[in-house]
């Protein structure tokens, strides 16, 4: 019987480790104040867009079709107050012009 | 103290072998219980390995590359800090933030007083404390509450640098495997228990088997045996172990009951006839010379009686292996000489010829005068049955560290049907029907062959019985399990 008690430990220890592991999950969602974050605003929609415009403009050839209809809805889905669908899209038309201009 | 009260502290008494001592509860006895605690236990175990192992695969597999995209993060910031210094670490900051197409980094860059440099959280969360390196933090994305993971790094001159990821939707995904695994482990803890209760069930039934009989054996009927389910499993390698155990109990008694009536007629008769000659005497003797030859007559019969009760003892007593301590090596060609001197003047008297053929030198490891009484009653039981003008052959030879001695005559032998109850005590064949003797003879043999780890085969003589007495030749033989052996 020896054995089977230690088998036992050692399930008890196994179900510790998940219970700590659920205890985490429900500790991380803690009940204190969040900290908000700056770039889900349309100060930031904003901002990116003017870095599209500066970037679209240093290329030496025209910015493609697909940048430029990214920009564009970004810029229309900020000014419908949709501020983190329009940052993405314009995060999108920097990442392509980056890759334009030849930046990595 | 009353007798009824007396008896019952005797049955009750705690220094019985057998009383139980009340160590443990009575469900926490009960075999059963613990082979299906332990199947409950088994079961339950290997679902929560199983769990866990989805849990580190899963939950646990993209916490770890969070955490690893998060460290290389760190790192990279920390090399541009060293390469540009704060209007390259911030610049790069910004350049992240703006290229961020998963929308999910977190970046925060702080003073010594924690006001905020670069980074896109508001400012340095309180929860945070400075002596951690890694936290979950909440955070609050255009309104709604969110979940971050980030990693703490200081710079030099007193900035913090804070790194991190929104890790909301992994969060949500862990939530719900928890979930999953919690009712998993609560089906499984549900199916081990039924399971347990299965087994314990089925441990119970097979054991009932052998407690039932069991329990009639020890009300009395020897007759009972365990039920063979032909499956040839454990049970029932254990039903036929326990079912040869009966039967050689079932023998044993016999064999006990066979004595204890065959004593119960021999010694009747001759206990009856010295009475019958005492009361006849006391009746109708003449003379005080009747009275003497009466009381003779009588002694003569009752020291039968004793020489029968000594044999029956002396069997036991070898039987019980008391006389082991006397073994000792000795050479057995003198006393095989010295025997058939002994029986010489016997076998002349009948006219039989009694013939040795032994070497010169006969080793053997044994108790001498056992062997020798053995020997006598073997050649004792050949001259009785040879007819006159037989032969009676004492030979014995030695082959691998064994001694054979073997007593051979010409009478009517034993029948090969009742051979193998010859040794038993009180067996007499027909033959020996109308000669004295009380059957005791081989099986007082059988007993000294037991004892010495040999062996006594009685074989035909074509016609008569050839007996072969195999004893040791050395000290290790004698130390063997004893043999015996029945030619047909």
């Amino acid at each position: 019987m020896r054995g089977a008690y230690r088998i036992g430990a050692f399930a008890a220890a196994g179900a510790a480790t998940l219970l700590i592991e659920l205890a985490v999950v429900t500790d991380a969602s803690g009940q204190s104040a969040p900290t908000p974050l700056l770039t889900d605003t349309p100060q930031y929609c904003a901002e990116l867009s003017d870095e599209v415009e500066e970037d679209r403009q240093a290329l030496v050839s025209p910015a493609p079709a697909e940048i430029e209809q990214l920009a564009e809805e970004g810029r229309q889905l900020c000014a419908l107050g949709q501020v983190r669908g329009g940052i993405v899209r314009l995060r999108r038309a920097i990442v392509l012009l980056l890759k334009a201009s030849g930046h990595s | 103290m009353t007798e009824a009260r007396a008896a019952d502290l005797v049955v009750r008494s705690p220094a019985s072998p057998l009383a139980r001592p009340p160590a443990h509860p009575r469900f926490l006895r009960s075999a059963a219980l613990r082979f299906a605690a332990i199947y409950a236990l088994l079961f339950g175990l290997s679902a929560l390995a199983l769990a866990l192992f989805l849990w580190w695969e899963t939950a646990g597999l993209l916490d770890r590359e969070t955490d690893q995209a998060i460290s290389a993060d760190v790192q990279s910031l920390a090399e541009r800090w060293q390469e540009g210094g704060l209007p390259a670490l911030i610049v790069t900051i910004q350049n992240r933030l703006a290229e961020n197409v998963d929308d999910n980094a977190i970046y925060l860059l702080v003073d010594p007083a924690l006001e905020r440099i670069a980074g896109n959280l508001a400012f340095w969360p309180t929860s945070l404390p400075l002596n951690r390196t890694w936290a979950e933090l909440p955070i609050e994305r255009a309104g709604i509450r969110s979940l971050a993971r980030v990693r703490r790094y200081n710079l030099p001159g007193g900035l913090h640098l804070l790194v991190g990821r929104d890790v909301q939707v992994r969060a949500e995904l862990r939530d719900l495997l928890t979930g999953a695994l919690f009712w998993a482990l609560l089906v499984v803890l549900v199916l081990g228990l039924a399971g347990a209760i299965v087994i314990r069930g089925l441990f119970r039934r097979a054991l009932a088997n052998v407690s039932t009989t069991a329990a009639a054996i020890s009300a009395g009927d020897l007759s009972q045996r365990v039920r063979i389910t032909g499956r040839g499993d454990e049970f029932d390698r254990l039903s036929e172990t326990i079912n040869e155990m009966l039967e050689r109990i079932s023998r044993l008694m016999d064999g006990v009951r066979q004595v204890s009536n065959a004593i119960a007629h021999d010694l009747r008769t001759p206990i009856t006839r010295a009475r019958t000659r005492l009361e006849d005497a006391a009746l109708h003797a003449q003379s005080e010379a009747d009275l003497h030859a009466a009381i003779e007559r009588a002694i003569a019969d009752l020291d039968g009686v004793v020489a029968v009760f000594q044999a029956l003892l002396r069997i036991a007593e070898i039987e019980a292996g008391a006389r082991r301590s006397a073994f000792a090596s000795f050479d057995a060609a003198p006393l095989l000489s010295d025997l058939v001197d002994l029986y010489g003047a016997v076998a002349e008297e009948k006219g039989i010829s009694l013939r040795l053929q032994s070497p010169e030198r006969l080793a053997l490891f044994g108790d001498r005068e056992l062997i020798q009484q053995a020997i006598a009653n073997l050649l004792d039981n050949a001259l009785k049955f040879s007819p006159p003008g037989g032969v009676v052959r004492l030979a014995a030879e030695s082959a691998s560290g064994m001694t054979a001695i073997t007593v051979a005559d010409r009478g009517p032998g034993i029948p090969p049907a009742v051979r193998v109850r010859a040794t038993e005590r009180f067996f007499r064949g027909e033959a020996a029907r109308h000669t004295p003797g009380a059957g005791l003879g081989l099986a007082l043999v059988q007993a000294v062959a037991q004892l010495h780890a040999g062996s006594l085969t009685l074989a035909d003589n074509a016609p008569g019985l050839r007996a072969v007495l195999r004893l040791p030749g050395t000290a290790e033989l004698a130390a063997r399990p004893a043999a015996t052996a029945m030619d047909a």
